[in-house]
């Protein structure tokens, strides 16, 4: 992976409002709401955990293996950067 | 009348009418209490504090620009009344309207409209009003009785005919009116009239609230069931009449109108949800729309999810609107109703029916907070009773009609 500890666009806010993720910031409103992956992604990056702790953490939630729990987080990375969530 | 004499006049008379000069479709709506300060003391006043506790100027001013921003982000249209206290008595109320209408001409993405007792209007005030036209297109002002003695004995001497004036001199220099009424036991007479009022007034539109018990309001006495029912009844019958007159009652509101007329209230729910195709006026019913666009913020900053709700969510001038609106608890709770009402709205179709929610999802959570201190309980002037087959089987049969049928015809 090309970072270690990737920098999500500052003060972002994450919540669980009723059945959704939610991540905003508020200040410029802007907002985006996220899946469950998505959402544990986005909160270990906001509380500052490196890319490798994230893939250990969902090979211990979600049990997968390295290899697929790599891939997966990639593909979030992925997305999460091109919605300008991660600077 | 009974619902297809009933639907075949509404379609009537919507037909005719093609103009929209009242439609409001994607706003966000800011109620904004500007002030404490009133020069009356009414007794249904939701308020029996004398405190005040207004913000200087300068931080009206940022409020309206976290406004401003929070529209401009979500693209939407904008809708602020002025409101109060009455809104007029602050000395500097002509400066942040100054200040707002130079905002509004960089872009003209929200509209204005005041909400004043109508007892300081002078033709000065409206001129000066008029000059804020097209960004401030109308005034609204509260009546409560369609008489002097009920009027008076509700909003205090001697001015009933000074409040009508203020219609008269608004109207004369072409702003538009619209009229607001309180109704519960003390007035409840008075109510059945409130449209020739309106008519006599040249208003646009009337609108009629439930007292909600609190404050000096708390022993008025709100209205039975039946007492509503009758009175909802002999009004939506009659406003079809005042229609081609140019007096609206506004009827898309939380306050059970969609149980007067099923059919008519699905008829207005199925064109209504078809972008620029239906007046929003003319649509009957409403859910709540706590939490879906708009939110009140007090004298003092306090925002409020309806200023009949008294239940803080946060202070705007220590956080901004976007933050109160994704992290407020109670905002998502009211996003999602359907799974927090209790008891008997939780077997009537119009909360458990996806479609059917959009006209009422549980009624008034004013009403029933200020009755036992529960939003989530059923709206306490409810006659609606689901656990009727004859009720259920009214409401399955005109969905079926209006709901299911092929949308081929046209408004």
């Amino acid at each position: 992976m090309e970072e270690t500890h990737p920098r999500t666009k500052e003060n972002l806010f994450l919540i669980k409002a009723e059945e959704i993720y939610i991540v905003f910031d508020p200040e410029e409103g802007d907002k985006w709401e996220l899946n469950e992956t998505g959402a544990f992604i986005v909160k270990n990056l906001i509380e500052g955990a490196s890319l490798d702790e994230i893939k250990d953490k969902i090979i211990e939630e979600y049990s997968l293996a390295s290899e697929e729990a790599e891939k997966s987080l990639q593909k979030y990375m992925e997305q999460l950067r091109k919605e300008g969530i991660i600077m | 009348m009974n619902s297809d004499e009933y639907l075949l006049k509404y379609k009537r008379v919507i037909s005719e009418i093609k103009d929209d000069p009242h439609r409001k479709r994607n706003l966000f709506h800011l109620q904004w209490h500007i002030t404490d300060v009133c020069n009356l003391k009414c007794k249904h006043c939701y308020s029996d504090d004398n405190t005040i506790r207004d913000l200087p100027l300068q931080q009206l001013k940022e409020i309206f620009d976290k406004y401003l921003k929070t529209i401009l982000k979500w693209n939407i249209k904008g809708e602020i009344s002025l409101t109060g206290g009455e809104p007029i008595l602050r000395n500097d109320f002509f400066e942040l309207l100054d200040y707002i209408h130079r905002r509004w001409e960089e872009n003209p993405c929200f509209l204005v409209s005041l909400m004043s007792n109508g007892t300081l209007v002078t033709e000065e005030l409206v001129f000066r009003l008029k000059s804020y036209w097209p960004m401030l297109p109308a005034v609204q002002i509260s009546m409560d009785g369609v008489c002097k003695e009920t009027h008076e004995a509700l909003r205090g001497k001697g001015i009933f005919a000074k409040t009508k004036d203020s219609f008269s001199l608004l109207n004369e220099h072409g702003l538009g009116t619209a009229l607001h009424f309180v109704v519960h036991k003390k007035n409840y007479r008075d109510a059945f009239d409130i449209l020739e009022l309106g008519e006599e007034l040249k208003v646009k539109r009337i609108t009629l609230s439930r007292l909600v018990p609190e404050g000096r309001g708390k022993n008025l006495g709100m209205l039975t069931p039946s007492e509503l029912k009758k009175l909802w009844v002999h009004l939506s019958e009659k406003c079809l009449d005042f229609y081609p007159k140019g007096v609206f009652l506004a009827r898309s509101r939380c306050d059970l109108w969609h149980i007067v007329d099923i059919a008519s209230a699905l008829y207005s729910l199925k064109w209504g949800a078809q972008e620029n195709m239906f007046p929003s006026y003319l649509q009957i019913g409403q859910r709540c729309p706590i939490g879906i666009n708009g939110l009140v913020v007090d004298a003092d900053g306090t925002v409020l999810p309806c200023k009949r709700l008294p239940l803080s969510i946060g202070n705007i001038t220590q956080d901004t609107f976007f933050n109160i609106w994704y992290s407020s608890e109670l905002l998502w709770k009211f996003r999602y109703r359907e799974k927090y009402m209790k008891g008997k709205c939780q077997e009537c179709p119009f909360l458990a029916d996806e479609e059917l929610r959009h006209l009422c999802a549980g009624g008034s959570p004013c009403i029933s907070y200020s009755d036992c201190g529960d939003c989530f309980v059923p709206d306490s002037q409810c006659w609606f009773d689901p656990y009727s087959k004859e009720q259920k089987e009214e409401v399955q049969k005109w969905k079926k009609l209006i709901l299911e049928q092929k949308k081929t015809c046209s408004s």
